[in-house]
């Protein structure tokens, strides 16, 4: 799934949350965002994800121009995404299993569907002895687990993390990045992950938007274009 | 089938309020259904009075055939007249008999030159009984007297008008009242859910998609308000049915009729379905604008 932002602003009221994005994330890429607290991370995640009109600028998802008036396009654009909210967005009286076939149901998976990819999706963050369970009885870690299984059950072609690492122990961390990783390769499934953690960020090598006070100050893809551009001239 | 499944959910996650819907649709439908039938008790009544021949001209005696026959033709141009049946002197006599039969010294004495000829005239619209009284007393020199049942008709009619009105009265509050509980209570689960709908809409659910569960829940209410109301005023009414028909006799004022109960129902759950559905509709369009 690609994403581009032109000339991207919003503004809440006298805030300038973001300001003159403008980026392109294609089909298949990993993309990380870093950045300290309120530079405006989450609010990006947000405006792909429709959740935010943009004040000004153009927002376009697979080549759809986001058109706040067109619900049904909306809907159809998140059918397709995958999120990892920040505070988890789980439904609290519905258990584990019952948010990842809420999901499914939402994205028109048939019935008798829904009981594999639940399992599946349930293997695949480990979460097979709390699948029963409500959000208020699991720690952290394991929220962030389930909120990830109901991202991944619906085969996205986008996931959105946002600091999907920040409630998890080093080794929960590593083994997150690396299913994330896994997916974005095997799938081609498009990555933007927010997160605070450089280790991860430097280990993966992938490419990294940096944002301050709501602006890209640094993408590394342009020094990827460039180092490319140098190996074709020195050929 | 996981809006039925959300639908269950919502329903027995706050079971009171499910409760104060279903109970104030039962009451609704109990009283429609409880005025239906006790309507139907009145019209069956007036039915009974207006098929028995409701008036009875009695002539003056000496009357040539001609002007019987006049006086004939000129009851017959009355509209709703269903039946004109002319008893002559010698028919009444061989009534008066029979009725008599038991009683030899009543029937000794009397013979026909001392009863009078009539005319037993049934009509299908009580209102042209009064017509036709008040033209007939006019023919003094024809007419000797005119037996009516004003009182009786007069009295049902008013009767069944009363009752007719407090029941549609009661009814349209009960209804309005049912529309608002429901509008209510559907607003309350909508703000209780407000979470889990905005979590579903961020997943990619549609707007009709989360409105769905509000609007089966709704009608819901209305099928088991509709089944509900009419059973308990069935049930009632059956425990005093031979009482009340006793009353009455020889009318058969409750009506044991299958297809008669069979159609109170059904408009019950009609009407329960419409008005579910029509509140929560208007309450999830209410509520549900993110």
């Amino acid at each position: 799934m690609n994403v581009l932002f032109k000339d991207v602003s919003k503004h809440f009221g006298s805030i300038k949350a973001l300001e003159n994005l403008n980026f392109e994330v294609k089909t298949g890429d990993f993309v990380f965002i870093v950045g300290s607290s309120g530079a405006g991370k989450s609010t990006l995640l947000k405006m792909i994800l429709s959740q935010y009109r943009p004040s000004t600028g153009e927002i376009y998802i697979d080549g759809h121009l986001l058109n706040f008036k067109n619900k049904h396009l909306i809907d159809k654009l998140r059918q397709n995404i995958g999120v990892i909210f920040q505070d988890y967005q789980l439904i609290a009286d519905k258990t584990v299993e019952e948010n990842i076939a809420l999901a499914l149901d939402i994205n028109g998976f048939p019935s008798r569907e829904i009981p594999q990819r639940v399992d599946k999706a349930i293997d695949q963050v480990f979460l097979q002895s709390r699948r029963h369970l409500f959000p208020a009885q699991l720690s952290g870690g394991e929220l962030q687990r389930a909120a990830l299984a109901r991202a991944l059950a619906i085969d996205p072609k986008l996931i959105l993390a946002d600091e999907p690492t920040g409630n998890l122990d080093p080794e929960n961390s590593w083994n997150l990045i690396k299913l994330l990783k896994e997916i974005n390769e095997s799938r081609g499934t498009t990555i933007i992950m927010t997160t605070h953690n450089f280790d991860i960020v430097e280990s993966l090598n992938k490419r990294k938007i940096t944002m301050k006070n709501g602006t890209i100050v640094n993408d590394t893809i342009k020094k990827v274009v460039k180092k490319l551009k140098k190996k074709k001239i020195k050929k | 089938m996981n809006i039925y499944r959300n639908t269950w959910h919502h329903i027995r996650r706050s079971p009171f309020q499910s409760i104060t819907a279903i109970v104030t649709m039962t009451l609704s439908f109990f009283a429609l259904s409880t005025f239906a039938i006790v309507s139907n008790g009145m019209n069956s009544l007036l039915n009974y009075f207006e098929t028995k021949p409701e008036i009875t001209i009695f002539l003056k005696d000496g009357l040539d055939k001609s002007t019987i026959e006049n006086l004939q033709t000129e009851i017959s141009n009355y509209t709703s007249i269903k039946e004109i049946k002319f008893i002559s002197k010698e028919k009444a006599l061989t009534i008066y008999k029979e009725q008599n039969k038991n009683s030899p010294l009543l029937t000794e004495m009397v013979t026909a030159s001392i009863l009078p000829a009539s005319f037993e005239v049934s009509v299908s619209d009580v209102k042209v009984l009064e017509q036709i009284s008040q033209n007939f007393s006019a023919k003094k020199d024809q007419v000797d007297e005119i037996i009516y049942q004003k009182d009786i008709i007069t009295s049902i009619l008013s009767w069944t008008n009363i009752i007719r009105q407090i029941g549609i009265v009661t009814v349209t509050i009960f209804s309005g009242l049912t529309f608002l509980v429901v509008l209510v209570i559907i607003g309350m689960k909508i703000t209780n859910r407000k979470e889990e709908i905005n979590i579903s809409r961020l997943l990619g659910a549609s707007k009709d998609y989360v409105k769905a569960p509000f609007l089966i829940e709704g009608t819901i209410y209305g099928l088991v308000g509709g089944f509900l109301g009419p059973l308990v005023s069935l049930t009632l009414i059956s425990i005093y049915k031979s009482q009340i028909n006793q009353f009455f006799d020889p009318v058969l004022f409750i009506s044991t009729d299958l297809q008669f109960i069979l159609v109170i129902w059904l408009i019950c759950e009609a009407a329960g379905v419409t008005i579910g559905y029509l509140s929560s509709w208007i309450g999830s369009n209410r509520y549900i604008k993110f």
